[in-house]
């Protein structure tokens, strides 16, 4: 019975989506702000929030085309997530880099957020790109 | 691939979003397939074919770019 009732369910508008990614964008835009101000920025959580907001921004751009859930969508989504395979493979060759021949020293907590928030970010901003293009 | 989606459709009078739902595609889908930008699967080749009542090769031109 549950799970008739949670199939039966529809997908949410794309209004939802807009008022989620503003919701979002302020809440990280005051955790950014209070952790520049305090002279701590990156801390880690506010980098996620930024990118759970810029996904709420992606995905209601992207309502109409994953509302459908078609072939063209699902052809958008495993192209980006190959080119995001490569894209995330020259982002870790870039931060080895980085951690090696600067005094950049940040806790693995740090680390693993910035690598966690550019995924989310280039996975829905990939998705954007390519459902312009095809 | 040229096609002659767009052709087919204004034919029998159809909108973007009648043939999506035909299809039970997104009207973008259909927007991408009229404007070359995206080639469908055989199965909704065979879905188009089945819609304008034509064959996939009335639809479809490989030879011209």
């Amino acid at each position: 019975m549950a799970v008739q009732n949670f199939a039966s369910l529809k997908a949410p508008g794309k209004g939802v989506f807009t008022g989620l990614a503003i919701f979002h964008t302020a809440v990280a835009g005051l955790f950014v702000l209070s952790s520049v101000l305090s002279g701590e920025f990156p801390l880690g959580h506010e980098l996620m929030l930024t990118s759970m907001a810029i996904m709420l921004w992606c995905l209601s751009a992207l309502h109409p085309h994953f509302a459908a859930d078609d072939e063209r969508w699902r052809r958008i989504r495993e192209r980006g997530m190959f080119y995001n395979y490569i894209v995330l493979l020259i982002f870790l060759a870039f931060l080895v880099n980085v951690f090696a021949l600067t005094p950049l020293e940040m806790s693995g907590y740090q680390t693993v957020s910035v690598i966690a928030s550019f995924l989310v970010s280039s996975v829905f901003i990939t998705f954007v790109i390519l459902s312009k293009r095809m | 691939m040229k096609n002659y989606i767009r052709d087919n459709r204004s034919e029998r009078g159809m909108t973007q979003d009648d043939l999506a739902e035909a299809l039970g595609v997104s009207r973008q889908t259909i927007i991408s397939l009229e404007k070359g930008r995206y080639n469908p699967s055989l199965e909704l080749a065979f879905k188009l074919a089945a819609v304008f009542g034509c064959r996939i090769e009335d639809l479809f031109d490989p030879e011209e770019e």
